[in-house]
Formats: C-alpha cells, structure tokens, sequence
C-alpha cells in the first residue's frame, strides 16, 4: 500500500513536472513581477550579508594593522612600570609605545598674522619604531620618524589637513600644544592604526612620544591612554600568552586586544547596521513575498481554462497542486539567481565606489555563507506565499472555474495547506531568529512584522467595509473609485498589505532617525552647557574657576573631581563571566569615569536606598545608574568592583539614581561615597553655560593661561554627532527606500492583473457616454484613494512602530514629526498614481469596437 | 412651421461606407448603406454572418466612424465629432445591448445598471436604476454581481442598463445569442414591452427570423449593402 503511494506520488512528480515544463513554454512575460519581488527580496538579503562580510573581512585582513601589532596593551593615566616592560622583551617580543589623549593645539603668531586660534586635537605621541605594522602615508612622504624629529630645538609634528584649515596654518607653520612648539611638517594622508572610531573630537596630531614631556602635559591623573603594541615571537599564541600576562600582573588593569579585537567599535556599528540592514532586507522579502503570492493569483487566474481542462481529463486536484508549485519552484530558482547575482555582486560595487572612504577597504568576493542564507530565505519565502493561491487552485472544482474569474467564490484550502501555510511562516520566523546575531531583536522583529502585516490587513478590511457601507454624496468618479476599493478582486488588500509595509518601514525608519536628529540638534536641553573641560589639575582649580566666571555672561559653571576606573567584578563576580544586557554593555567597555560627592548631584533622583552622610568614613559605597543595575541584574547591597589605577576596589551599592543623559548635565554612573578616592590622583572637569557669542572668549580664558587643559564645544561634538548621523540616515533611509520599491513592485502587478479588466471598464464606461477625461478621472480617484488609505495605514503603522522603538528601545523622548509622515503619505499617494497612470493609460485609448466585436 | 411635415428621423444614415484594415489588406464592410428609421420604429437587421449588422450598429452607436456618408442619430450628426463627444450622444441619447452582456463583473447589477445616470450626472441615479432593475423583474437581484446572475438575468441587467437614461434609440447586437430559447424568448418579451412603453427606437441585429418578425421593418443585409428594407411580415 505504501509502496503504491510512493510509486503513484513519484510517478505524479514526474508527470508534474512534464506538466509545469509545457506551462513554462509560454515564456516568464506574465512572471516578471513574481521574478522582480523575489529578486529584489534575496538581492537585499545577500547584498547587505555580502556586503558586511566583505566589510568584516576588510578590518579582519587588516586587523594587525588597525591594532597596530599583534596584541595591543592599554593602560589610563600611567605607562606601564619598566619591571612590565623588561616583563615583555623577556618573552621576545618587540614593543612600540603609543600615548594618546586630547589636547588644545594653538597658533604661535609667530609665523601668521591671523588672531591666535585653538583647536581641541587628537594628539598621539609614538616611539621610533612606530607603526610596528603597516605605513604612515603623509603629504610630503618623507621617513616618518624624521618628520617628528626634533630640529634646531624645535619637534616635528605630522597632522590631520583639517587643522591646518582650522588654524589657519600650512605645513611649515608652528604651532603650540601645552608648554611645546612643534613645527607642521606634514599632513597625514593614512594612519594604520587609525583607530576606527565612529567619532572623534578633533584632527589627529602626531608629535614623537618624547616631545610629550615637553608640552607639560602629562600630569597626575590626566586622561592619557598608554598603548604598548607588540610583535609576539613566533610560534607565541596569543590566548596562552596572555594567560600567562594576567597571571604575573593580575591587577595591572590593562585592557588586552589580539588583532581579533582590532576597532572594536567600529566592528561594533557595522554588526549593529549589519542587524538593522539585514531586518530591512527581510522586509524586503516580505514584501516580495506579497508580490509572489499576488503574482502567482494572477497567474492562476489566468490559467482557470487550462486547470479546468486538466480536471475535466481527469487531473486530480493533487496533480494540479504539484504541477503548479513545481512551476513556481522552477521560476523562484530564476528568481533567486538573479538576485543573488545582483546582491552577491554588491560588494565589488561597494568597493569600487566607497572602499577608499571606509576605515579599512572591503575585500570584495563572494560570500557563499549569506548568499546560501538568502537563497534559502527566498525559496521558503516563494513558496510559502506561493503556497495559498496554488492550493486554492487546487481546490475549485473544474465546473466552478469558468465563473470564478467573475465572482470568486469564498474558497479556503484544504485544512493540510493551511497548515503548511502557516508551517512556512514558522519556518521564516525561525530562520530569521535563529540566523540572526541578536535573537532577542530578531524575535522582536518577527513579532513586530506579525503586527504590522496584522494591523494593515485590519486596516485594508475596515477600508473596504466602510466603503461597502458608506456611499459618498459626491460625483460619479469619487464614488467609482470608492466603489473600486472593496469591489471582489479589489487591489486594496494586497497594496495595502505590500506598499503599506513598505511605507511603514521608510516612516518608522524616518522617524526613529527624525527624532535622534532632534535629541542632537534642536532638543538641547534649554540650559545645556557650550563646553567641558578637561584635564584641569587640582592645583589649578581654584584660578581656573576664577577665569571662566570671569567672562561676562558665563552661567551655571560646575566642576567636580574625576578619574578613571573599570568594572572587573559585578557582585563578587568577574566582569567575563556575568551575565550583562547588552542595552548596558557599555558600562564594561574600557575606563569609566568616575567621581565621588558628599552631596548628591543637583537633579539627580534617587529610586532605592538613601544617600550617605556628608560625614561618611566607612567601607566604600557607591551610588550607580540604575538603568546599569538592571542591565547587572543586580540590586541594592551588591557590590562592584572597579579598578583604579592597578588598585581593585570593591564598593557596596548604597543608593540608585535615574540619569536623565539627554540633559548634557554633568553626571556620573558611578559616584563614589567620600573616603575611598580622596587621596588618588585625580583631575577635574567643568561645563559652563555661555551663549555662541562669548564661546570664543570663554574658550580662551579656559585655555590661554592653562595649556594643559582641554576645551571641548559641545555645540561642534553635537555637530559632529549629527553628521555621522545624517550619513548613517542616508544610508538606512536607501535601504529601506527598497521595501518602498517592493512594494511598488507588487502595486505594479496588482494594477498589471487588472489591465484586462481596466480596458474593459474604460471601453463599457465610454459606450455609455463617459468621455475620456472622465474615465481618467475615475482611474486616477481610485488610485489617489488606494494610494491615500495605503499611505496614512502605513503611516500609522510605522509611527506606531517608530514610537514604540523610540520609548522603550531607545529610552528617550518622543517627537511626532508630522512633516515627515505628511511627506511621506503624499509620496505614498504619488507613488500610487504614476504607477495607476501608467499602468492604465493605455486603457484609455482603447478603442471600443473592436473589444465589443471579439468578446 | 408645417404641421404635417415628416418627422425627422431617429436615424439617419446617409451613403454610409465602412473599410476596416487587417493585415490582409483593407475590407469594405458597408457600402452606401442608406437607411432612415423614424422616432419609434422598431427595425430587424438580419442577413448572413459577415454581411455587416454588427458594423451597421457600431456606426449608429459612434463606435466605429465611417470612411464615407454621414450619419445622425436623434438629430445628432456625427460627422467632425471626437470620440468624447460621441460617448456624450451615447449617454443622452443611444442605449445598447450586446449580445455578451458586458456588465461589469465587479460591480453589482444596481451599479451596473446606475452607471449611465451616474456618467450623465443624476442626483437619483440609484433609484431610478433600482426601478430599471425592478422593471425587468430583477428587483430581487440587485446587490448580486454579474457571476452569481444566469446568463437571462445577466441579460435583463444589461437591458435595464440601456433603458435606465431612457434612450431616444437602442441598439441591440444579437441579444439572444448567448441564451437558450426560453430564456431569449423571455428576455424578448421584456425588451419589446420596454421599447413599446417608452416608445423607444429600436434597432435590432439578429439571425433569428423570429425575433426580426416582431419589428416592425426588416432590413436585410448583404457583402454590406442594403439588400431589402421591407415590413416585417409577423
């Protein structure tokens, strides 16, 4: 028995499959949409996969490089001891020493008659075998290390050529930082090292590490990071390496990176666009998938003769399924190909066009891994969308087909295609899930699209119900078109459904990034601060208070105290082995800054515990962010060790404070109780208020009398911020313009199925007296109204999504940017009407009589 | 003004000539076809297949323009009218029945129906297509789209739809060509009962001789020419 049911199943394939070849005789003509939605879908899934692997692979090849050797040591406000240094030229390796930190560069006037400008620089201080690994690419090239010499008692320095704008200078000019002039000998065209930060504070300024002395900056508790690049012996493997490191100095508190670890954060952003990308591709195919599911109705609709002729000879209903799917596998293959030729291909265009502009150049190839992963999601998703209309197909007896084309019958199914139906949908959400680098977002993701797709079908059904219910008193075209939006075979549900998303997505994306643009650049707080110092030692405190008051209309000036520790311990366990949400992973990258208050800070609210007496002497307390308790999963009367300067300190939690970080207000995540830091070597740091106009004087008042101090203009970093930002926004708004094509895509084939009909109606409207204006009239209302309900569902919906992204991913305030939705509706219904005119034009100047002779 | 003069015709078509272009090269479909029918007459087109009613009906209705002759249509003429304007005089003054119906299949039969009064800009064009539908015994049957009607019904709709703005002239191709015998007998009877109501104009291409006996002229013809314009004999 069961071997019959093999035989017959397998001799089905094979008929099936000979039925499906003929069909597919016709030609792909009727299958370009069903081809472009698919194509589209695993083009953007396999080219934002390529293109992050090619980017991965870029900083992996140059992992060496960017890190500036085989292993990067940091160390925060002191070098390492020579006991440690003679520790790792014993093991055999070879040691370059980097010191970097932030620093005020100004002109001498010696050499320029321009007023005396400064500049906040990123100053880097290398020893005379830097770069271990790689070139320093400078205009004049000349020996690097001789361009940082020191010649006739004056040191060389190479910096970025935006200073030289800023400043005024060209290569030749001097120029000061701190106690030491340098003269300008060359401009730096590529760093190896350049350590990929996403933002940076200034220009880069490359001075010889021995020159550091001079300029005086170096003070107890600066904030210098001291970098020892080494060349391991060969044959020395990292991780045992290290070990053994950590062993003899367990306390010494640097941060270990292999070449593994090279630009973590720029690794960093491109998995988090890598993530975003990849769910804007998935949405792409999502909408594709509409247009599969819409294109292969269409299809079958036209081929209701051909099915009912195969049942009228015989053909089982499963034949007919078979037949069909296999057909449709045939074309999804087509499909897929040509969209992993184009999305495969992706980072070779990447490459040619941006390579040189990104950190590290992509390496452009094939990346079989997401090109099999998209293949794959593209077949799932073809037949899974495909799915429902073939089995509908195969449900219709042969006698029900000739009138269905008319009045389609409430057909469903049979209960077995449901359910593969909705086993494909589990199979698209798991894959997705599983597939992805944060399960958690992807999850969240899944479930957002359920609902989106959920709340735009409600939508699309009240539509139709309220146009079915409600006759507007208006003219004949209006309510034509009115009528056309729940008339059986409608386009409603399906544009509704395709743009719909597709325009949700560009006004969620618009709108998240509206309102990070927003927090930047027009919600400043009212009275945020123009700038921060940096830098100001505590012999320098009470002059330097004195000089920035001093300016006329300086307000709300605040220093506190500062140095630097890092997390290692969160409640008694090692800061590797904790569990951490990585909303709060931050907080254990790298140094924090920390500082300790008798009182608690001006606007800062407690949420537990109490704050300590202005008299505390007892064992250390702290009082933490509770955004990062939660991240810790820790609570009040756990401890945190923190290590300061080599000494691990371990500190109970005494209270918890909500931070408001939008209010640019000097806070703290972790604020130590009085005792435990007094005696440490620390710095200070100060905001003041002032408006752009004295913002010049303020900084020189800051920065002419005390050189080693560091003025950063909130007002410039915000600026910095917004550009990246902008930049990041074309990008993801480009991306997901995509979803918006799909579904443009689907609206083209939904308006393609129909033109049998349109030129019908057109040649019926007009033998009953409607001129052509008027049937364009009644073309162009439908689809302003289709385009309308489709672009203020989709609106809806994507606010909705931006909102809940905003408050509760984001944490920050919400901002309804009306302009952005309004836009978009208006492009929506645009969008809509040229692909309704051009879809239907034609329709128009059909001519009547020979349409009424051949029916 | 005489009292006595004759009527101006509902139809009048003057040395009408029709040539279509295939790719076979041109065909002379009509050929000096001259015919008036007064306001109420009722006239049967008949003759074999090719012998040009269905062309004789497209030129009457504006749906196909003449290579030669003049034609007028409820004192219309249509020589140097543009489509849209034909399509006007279609709407005030021309109702036609196919012989495939063409209803629209997305719209129910009261849309369908409502569809030339609402073109023609009526305030009540739901109720009168309501009392069209009724009158051809379908006032049962108006929310139901073309596929849930017989071809009969569909049939009747497609009446109601040419009487609805109460055409000064209908036109109608082969009405019963798609119906069994006792479905176009009834459909027949309908239309007959409406143009002898409304005193409509009717002209009436068919092969059924039976259906050409009920008008009152017959008018046969032949490779595109008029070849008997007689009274009918039923």
């Amino acid at each position: 028995m069961t071997e019959h049911r093999v035989a017959d199943f397998s001799t089905d394939i094979c008929l099936a499959w000979r039925l499906a070849r003929r069909e597919l005789r016709g030609g792909l003509a009727g299958f370009r949409i069903f081809l472009g939605s698919l194509a589209l879908g695993v083009a953007a899934i396999s080219g934002v996969g390529s293109t992050g692997e090619a980017i991965e692979a870029g900083l992996a090849a140059d992992g060496r490089k960017l890190l500036g050797g085989d292993v990067d040591l940091r160390l925060h406000t002191n070098p390492p001891t020579s006991a440690q240094i003679d520790h790792l030229l014993a093991g055999g390796a070879i040691l370059s020493a980097v010191a970097e930190m932030r620093a005020m560069a100004w002109t001498t006037g010696a050499t320029t008659s321009a007023p005396k400008r400064r500049a906040l620089v990123e100053l880097k201080a290398v020893d005379k075998v830097y770069p271990l690994v790689g070139t320093v690419i400078t205009d004049p090239q000349q020996p690097f290390q001789k361009l940082l010499s020191r010649r006739d008692e004056t040191w060389g320095a190479v910096v970025d050529a935006g200073l030289l704008r800023r400043l005024g200078l060209a290569v030749g000019d001097k120029t000061r930082v701190g106690e030491a002039v340098f003269e300008i000998r060359a401009t730096v065209i590529r760093e190896p090292d350049q350590v990929a930060s996403v933002l940076s504070f200034g220009p880069r300024f490359f001075i010889a590490k021995a020159a550091l002395t001079d300029t005086g900056l170096v003070q107890p508790g600066s904030h210098i990071h001291f970098n020892t690049r080494l060349l391991l012996p060969p044959g020395v493997a990292f991780e045992a390496w290290k070990t053994e490191l950590l062993s003899t100095y367990p306390k010494a508190g640097w941060r270990i990176r292999s070449q593994q670890e090279a630009a973590p954060g720029i690794r960093r952003f491109i998995d988090r666009m890598g993530l975003f990308m990849a769910f804007v591709g998935l949405t792409v195919l999502l909408v594709g998938g509409i247009g599969v599911a819409g294109s292969v109705a269409s299809y079958l609709d036209g081929k209701t003769a051909a099915i009912a002729s195969f049942k009228c000879l015989g053909a089982p209903g499963r034949l007919v399924f078979l037949t069909y799917m296999l057909q449709i596998a045939a074309l999804s293959v087509v499909g897929i190909g040509i969209g992993l030729a184009v999305g495969g291909g992706l980072p070779f265009v990447v490459t040619a066009l941006i390579g040189e502009l990104l950190p590290t150049p992509p390496v452009a190839a094939f990346y079989p891994q997401p090109m099999a992963l998209a293949a794959l999601f593209g077949m799932v998703t073809a037949m899974t969308f495909a799915l429902w209309p073939v089995a509908r197909a195969r449900e219709v007896p042969a006698a029900a087909l000739f009138r269905d084309a008319i009045a389609p019958a409430n057909r469903m199914p049979k209960p077995a295609y449901r359910w593969a139906t909705g086993l494909g949908i589990v199979v698209l959400a798991a894959l997705t899930v599983v597939t992805s680098d944060d399960r958690i977002f992807a999850a969240w993701f899944v479930g957002g699209a359920l609902a989106t797709i959920g709340l735009l079908r409600l939508g699309a059904r009240l539509v139709m119900k309220a146009a079915a219910a409600n006759r507007l008193p208006v003219g004949a075209a209006m309510r034509l078109a009115q009528a056309n939006l729940h008339r059986p075979g409608a386009a409603t549900p399906g544009v509704v459904l395709s743009l719909g998303l597709g325009f949700s997505a560009l006004v969620a994306v618009a709108l998240i990034e509206g309102n990070l643009s927003l927090q930047i650049n027009e919600r400043l707080p009212e009275r945020a601060p123009a700038f921060f110092f940096l830098d100001i030692q505590p012999h320098q405190t009470a002059a330097f208070d004195a000089a920035v008051t001093g300016v006329s209309g300086t307000t709300g000036y605040h220093r506190v105290p500062t140095l630097r520790g890092r997390i290692v311990g969160i409640a008694g366990t090692p800061v590797e082995k904790a569990t951490i949400d990585p909303g709060v992973e931050w907080a254990i990258r790298g140094d924090r800054a920390l500082t300790f208050a008798v009182e608690k800070p001006l606007g800062s609210r407690l949420t537990a515990g109490a704050w300590w007496p202005a008299d505390y002497q007892g064992p250390p307390l702290i009082s933490l962010d509770a955004r990062l308790t939660r991240g810790f999963g820790i609570g009040l009367g756990d401890t945190l060790t923190l290590n300061v300067l080599g000494r691990e300190i371990s500190a109970e939690i005494a209270s918890l404070r909500e931070i408001d970080w939008h209010s640019l207000r000097f806070d703290f995540a972790i604020i130590f109780a009085p005792g435990t830091l007094d005696g440490a070597p620390m710095t200070h740091i100060a905001a003041v208020e002032a408006s752009p106009a004295i913002e010049d004087a303020v900084e020189a008042a800051a920065t002419d009398e005390f050189s080693n101090v560091s003025a950063i203009r909130v007002r410039e970093a915000l600026e910095a911020a917004a550009g990246l930002l902008a930049g990041v926004g074309v990008a993801v708004r480009g991306t997901a313009a995509l979803t918006v094509l799909a579904g443009v895509l689907v609206l083209a084939g939904a308006i393609a199925a129909n033109r049998r009909r349109r030129r019908s109606e057109a040649v019926v409207f007009k033998v009953l007296g409607a001129s052509r204006k008027r049937v364009l009239v009644v073309f162009l209302t439908e689809y302003g109204i289709l385009g309308l309900v489709t672009g203020v569902l989709g609106a809806a919906v994507g606010t909705l999504t931006a909102w809940a992204v905003v408050r509760f991913l984001m944490h920050s305030e919400w901002v309804f940017l009306s302009a952005t939705v309004a836009s978009t509706i208006a492009a929506c219904v645009a969008v809509t009407l040229v692909a309704g005119f051009a879809g239907t034009w034609r329709a128009l100047g059909q001519k009547a009589a020979p349409l009424l002779r051949n029916a | 003004m005489n009292s006595n003069a004759t009527p101006a015709p509902a139809i009048h078509l003057d040395g009408v000539g029709l040539t279509l272009h295939s790719d076979a090269g041109p065909v002379e479909v009509l050929r000096g076809v001259d015919l008036s029918v007064a306001a109420g007459e009722t006239v049967g087109v008949v003759g074999p297949s090719g012998s040009g009613k269905t062309s004789l009906l497209m030129v009457v209705a504006g749906l196909e323009t003449p290579t030669a002759g003049r034609v007028s249509v409820a004192g219309q003429a249509f020589c140097g009218l543009d489509e849209d304007a034909l399509a006007r005089v279609r709407r005030d003054y021309i109702g036609i029945v196919f012989q495939n119906f063409h209803l629209l299949p997305t719209m129910t039969a009261l849309e369908n129906v409502a569809l030339p009064l609402e073109f023609a800009g009526l305030d009540d064009a739901f109720d009168k297509a309501r009392d069209g539908l009724a009158a051809v015994g379908l006032g049962a049957r108006t929310a139901h789209y073309p596929g849930q009607l017989s071809g009969g019904e569909q049939q009747r709709v497609a009446l109601a739809r040419a009487f609805a703005a109460e055409p000064q002239v209908l036109l109608a191709d082969e009405p019963t060509g798609s119906l069994d015998g006792a479905t176009g007998t009834a459909v027949m009877e309908v239309l007959f009962d409406l143009q002898a109501r409304r005193g409509t104009t009717l002209v009436l291409v068919t092969h059924a001789p039976e259906l050409a006996d009920r008008c009152a002229r017959i008018v046969r013809l032949e490779d595109g020419r008029i070849a008997d314009d007689g009274t009918s004999g039923g």
